[in-house]
């Protein structure tokens, strides 16, 4: 089949101008980027359906409506884009009300985990498994499981707990 | 078999429940059925050594030709006995052992557990069941030695002894994986009956030695074991004593009739075996700790099992099978009395302990005769087990394979030595001597079972015949050595004696030499550290590289996904050869008007640092392609599209009241650039990608069908809508929980705290205005009668409109998402025109019931033909000639519709609320953003609270 061409240069500007706007901090500017890239997208499931026809209702010609599937997943996506345009909008007035403003700023845990790399050191989440092997050393002996005194008191504490 | 297994996997679910009843008595449970079961596999004992086989088999798997297929044969037998008759009287210990409850409760299912999976590992022939009992093995034993989770040190434990026998495990799955290609079976008595004799089977079985040495912790993974001496005395019994670590000598001895022949076998297990037979040994002589002197004996123990199976003759798997029970039974005889003396004394330091013998004449008994076993002192099992171990390394010596025999014998005879010294250490030192801790407390009931399980080693000892006999099958398997000579107490003297009256000789030697230190330990095994130190490098690897590769800048991030989408299927796309001039310019004047308004539209976006004209414009955008929709022949989209541009537009106002009236600026012009040539480039490979899907289409259309099925089986004309609510009804499904998690997601960000529920409501006009609206305003500077007049009028004929678009849409453009727009701008109307009084007047109720009632109406509206016999999402059609209506029909997919409308209204209600009263709510708190004069900044909220 052959595609429209009018309309795939209409869907790529749009994608290009919401790209354009994805790349910023501003999440209002984002927003925008995002409604243009998904209208963009909307109309290539135009182009890649086919020619134009009639609407796609039973009673027509078969041979000249348009292609209902395509269609079908455009409306979906239609009302997304809407309910997550309305997220962001409010995420947007939610940090212009923390912070007097929307950039999107560097994510802090990723930035610990740079500085970390930095200076050589390893996660915050790493045990050192090595340092403490107290089960080698003398045994201070134990009642009920190999350790320390403190989970005794630790469990009952747990029986007491559960009742 | 399949039912011992089954009985005790139940019991261990239940147990930890009916413990709360019976006390640690519970374990009683788990003993009676074990020792039962016990008995049972006992009586098969005869059958089994006349060489037969009992088989079970329950299909699991037929496409992937794996079953729970478990087999008896003398191997097997050996260990179920060993499982089943050791941990049964491990279970009557663990009931005088434990006293609280709680600790009973947790353990008591995690050891049944263990028990049921063990048992499943030593019978299932299948090699992914077998693997799936030693995975179940290692994480109960991974939970039993994190059992006290407080302690960081036991947690640590509890990890490294999970992670070295999971990697072990891992390996070997992929040496069955490996040798199943081989021999095109998972079962082990098929693969052992015909050995492929290839480079890739040799490598399987390779993978599959290197799972069992780390299971049963030979060099270079024997540090794991002490470790895992966290765990409560009886655990430690059962699974890093008796059972669990002899998982691994059980595979090698399964598997070496099939792969003794290969040129790394012997020399590898002898090696090692005898590397971690005399590492642990001498490292028990250091020990002060008697558990974890035990734990390093059994290390050794170990390696010697490894040694003398290694040898891969007749003669050694007797030998090796009989030191196999022997250990099980005097090492958790030993441990027990580790327990014993631990209840007693409260302490397990050679430093404190001492003389104990007069006073716990019965443990100390047990001890001795268990002690003697492990040293192989005759007349007990051990040493029956040592003597034909020696005999056997001496035959090979004779028969052909000098050097490995040789080796074995020398290693063997040193290693006894080391044994008899620690022996000593751990007898003389806990029950001879001075008394150091006097006893407080004695259980008689707690000595019983290590008395028991220490006279069967010795009584078995006279036995020698009757396990020949027993483990005949198994012995027979192996393809070399001379007939093996039946086990007997007294065979002369040979070298074999001669060298075991040396070893006692040279281990009491040992003993008096350097027995009576009572230094601590120090310094830490190469290999342990080893372990420690990969596990740093694979943290700090994983810091290096996320790093580097994750920045945390979201246009970073969005910039690499977007390049690799460009560059990588860009050039496939332009490299396929896909795209072809074949084009049609357009498909009416029309649409190219549209088109270039749209496109324009769009790139003055991109320049505009106006908030509210940059909006105007993306309006422009989004009416333009509900126009270009209508055109190319989509009703139902250009209605769809043009409704929720309304509604965003209505929100969006209501948003930017609070927000200043420029976009921030991004200075770096470069930086400008950059992102326009991303951007366009992203735009031409959409463009190109979505000419080529077409250009490049083969197949016909699925949708050439869809005209048909709507009418047949969705009882629809509107195939768009038939297809929302039919055919694809699982998709729609999903995007109205996205459409649900969206709206509570805008409601929680408005109103964090409070829930959206409305606000309390207020008497009525406090200055007596006549208004038209029930909600309206009550100042006067705020109303708008003549917006309040036409709301009035406007409301119930909005709602209709609605409803009317729900009701056709099956048949005629509309449908739930159109008619859920439509009722969500009248609900927007009653809003500006009272504020959120007047719009808690129209819908008393919180969204979120709406939100809710809406997707239970789709999802029962998606599966209640089952409950009448239909398939999931099954439409059936009812037709009824209605008074003044005329005939109708009535689709019962009409209900998923009328779901999918509740939730898109109650979303647009949900966002009006928030964003409309709830901003509202914030001004008059003071909590809203304050924006400043011609700016693109604004203050926050005053006092919020983050």
């Amino acid at each position: 089949m052959t595609p429209t061409l009018i309309l795939a240069i209409a869907g790529g500007v749009l994608i290009a101008a919401g790209v354009y706007l994805l790349l910023e901090r501003s999440l209002m500017r984002i927003l925008a980027g995002v409604m243009l890239a998904g209208n963009g997208i909307n109309l290539l499931f135009l182009v890649s359906s086919g020619p134009a026809g009639t609407a796609p209702i039973v009673g027509e010609d078969p041979e000249a409506i348009a292609d209902p599937l395509p269609q079908a997943m455009v409306l979906t996506a239609i009302v997304i884009s809407l309910a997550t345009s309305a997220f962001l909008l409010a995420m947007s007035y939610r940090s212009f009300q923390l912070e007097g403003h929307d950039e999107v700023a560097d994510d802090v845990e990723d930035a610990i985990v740079r500085r970390r790399a930095e200076a050589d050191l390893s996660s915050e989440a790493y045990v050192d498994t090595s340092s403490d092997s107290d089960s080698e050393s003398g045994g201070r002996a134990d009642s009920e499981l190999g350790g320390r005194p403190e989970r005794e008191t630790g469990s009952r504490a747990e029986d007491e707990e559960a009742r | 078999m399949l039912l011992t297994v089954s009985i005790l996997a139940l019991l261990g679910v239940v147990a930890s429940a009916l413990s709360s009843r019976m006390g640690r008595f519970v374990f009683l449970l788990p003993a009676a059925a074990s020792i039962g079961a016990a008995i049972w596999f006992g009586m098969q004992g005869p059958a089994v050594a006349a060489g037969a086989v009992l088989q079970e088999r329950v299909e699991w798997m037929p496409a992937l030709d794996i079953a729970i297929d478990l087999r008896l044969g003398a191997l097997q037998w050996l260990l179920a006995m060993v499982v089943l008759g050791v941990g049964g009287l491990i279970f009557v210990y663990c009931a005088w052992y434990f006293e609280s409850k709680t600790l009973a409760s947790r353990t008591v299912g995690l050891l049944t557990g263990f028990a049921a999976s063990m048992l499943l590992l030593v019978l299932s022939d299948d090699l992914i069941v077998l693997l799936v009992g030693w995975e179940l093995t290692t994480v109960f034993s991974y939970l039993l030695v994190g059992l006290n989770h407080r302690s960081a040190s036991n947690r640590r434990a509890a990890q490294t002894a999970l992670i070295v026998t999971t990697i072990g495990g891992l390996t070997m799955l992929v040496g069955v994986m490996l040798l199943e290609s081989e021999t095109g079976t998972f079962s082990l008595a098929a693969t052992l009956e015909a050995v492929p004799q290839t480079g890739a089977a040799a490598w399987a079985a390779a993978l599959m030695v290197v799972g069992a040495l780390s299971k049963s912790a030979i060099v270079p993974f024997q540090y794991w074991l002490p470790g895992a001496m966290a765990a409560p005395t009886p655990v430690s019994a059962f699974l890093h004593a008796a059972a669990m670590v002899k998982a691994g000598i059980f595979l090698i001895a399964a598997l070496s009739p099939a792969f003794v022949e290969l040129p790394w076998w012997r020399w590898g297990l002898v090696g090692l075996g005898i590397i971690t037979m005399l590492l642990g040994a001498v490292r028990a002589m250091r020990q002060l700790d008697i558990k974890v002197l035990l734990a390093h004996g059994t290390v050794s123990q170990l390696g010697l099992l490894v040694t003398v199976l290694g040898i891969g003759t007749h003669a050694s798997m007797q030998a090796g099978l009989t030191l196999l029970a022997a250990h099980a039974v005097f090492k958790a005889a030993l441990f027990m009395v580790v327990g014993v003396v631990d209840k007693a004394t409260g302490t397990r330091d050679l430093r404190e302990l001492g003389g104990l013998a007069r006073r716990m004449p019965l443990a100390a008994g047990a001890a001795i005769l268990a002690a003697a076993s492990m040293a192989g002192i005759p007349p007990a099992l051990g040493f029956l087990g040592k003597e034909a171990a020696l005999d056997a390394a001496l035959g090979d010596a004779d028969g052909g394979l000098m050097a490995i025999g040789w080796l074995a014998f020398i290693g063997i005879a040193v290693g006894a030595a080391l044994t008899v010294a620690y022996s000593l250490r751990f007898v003389m030192g806990v029950f001879f001597g001075r008394l150091v801790t006097e006893p407080k407390r004695r259980s008689r009931a707690l000595v019983v079972a290590p008395v028991l399980l220490a006279l069967l080693g010795l009584v078995a000892g006279f036995g020698g015949d009757l396990i020949s006999a027993l483990l005949e099958p198994q012995v027979d398997a192996v393809p070399a050595g001379e007939d093996a000579p039946h086990l007997a107490l007294w065979h002369g003297f040979t070298p074999a004696l001669i060298s075991s009256m040396v070893a006692w000789l040279l281990g009491a030697l040992l003993h008096r030499s350097i027995g009576g230190r009572r230094r601590a330990p120090h310094g830490q095994d190469p290999l342990e550290r080893g372990y420690h130190a990969g596990m740093r490098a694979l943290d700090r690897l994983a810091v290096e590289v996320t790093g580097r590769i994750q920045t945390g800048s979201l246009p970073m991030h969005l910039t690499t996904i977007l390049l690799v989408t460009v560059a990588f299927p860009g050039i496939a796309l332009l490299l396929s050869g896909a795209l072809t001039s074949d084009v049609r310019l357009f498909d009416s004047p029309g649409q190219v008007a549209t088109a270039v308004i749209v496109s324009i539209a769009a790139v003055a976006v991109t320049t505009t640092r106006g908030r509210l004209k940059a909006f105007m414009l993306l309006s422009v955008v989004g009416y333009g392609v509900a126009l270009l929709f209508l055109l190319h022949g989509a009703p139902d989209l250009a209605l769809t599209q043009a409704l929720a541009e309304t509604v965003f537009l209505v929100i969006l106002v209501l948003v930017l009241r609070r927000l200043p009236k420029y976009f921030t600026n991004r200075p770096l012009r470069a930086a400008r650039y950059l992102r326009a040539m991303l951007g366009i480039a992203v735009g031409t490979f959409g463009a190109l990608a979505a000419l080529a899907a077409l250009q490049a289409r083969t197949g016909e259309p699925i949708s050439d069908g869809f005209y048909r099925w709507a009418y047949e089986f969705g009882h629809g004309e509107n195939i768009v809508n038939v297809t929302l609510v039919d055919i694809r009804a699982w998709d729609t499904l999903g995007e109205v929980s996205v459409v649900l998690a969206a709206a509570t997601g805008v409601a929680s960000l408005i109103f964090v705290r409070r829930p959206t529920a409305g606000t309390p409501r207020q008497t009525q006009s406090a200055t007596g205005r006549r208004t038209w609206l029930r909600g309206a305003f009550t100042s006067e500077q705020l109303a708008s009668p003549v917006l309040e007049m036409m709301t009035r009028l406007l409301f119930p004929v909005m709602m209709t409109l609605s409803i009317y678009l729900l009701a056709v849409g099956h048949n005629e453009p509309g449908g739930g998402f159109a008619g859920g727009l439509v009722a969500g701008i009248a609900l927007a109307v009653r809003y500006l025109a009272g504020g959120g009084q007047e719009l808690l007047e129209a819908v008393p109720f919180d969204a979120g019931k709406l939100l809710g009632g809406g997707m239970a109406v789709v999802v029962l509206s998606v599966i209640w033909p089952v409950l009448i016999g239909g398939r999931i999402g099954e439409s059936y059609a009812i037709e009824a000639t209605l008074p003044l209506l005329g005939e109708q029909k009535l689709v019962t997919t009409v209900f998923f519709d009328i779901g999918v409308w509740l939730i898109v209204i109650g979303a647009m209600l949900d966002f009006v609320r928030s964003l409309g009263a709830g901003i509202d709510l914030h001004s008059e708190q003071n909590v809203a953003p304050r924006p400043q004069w011609r700016s693109d900044r604004s203050l926050p909220g005053e006092g919020v609270r983050r």
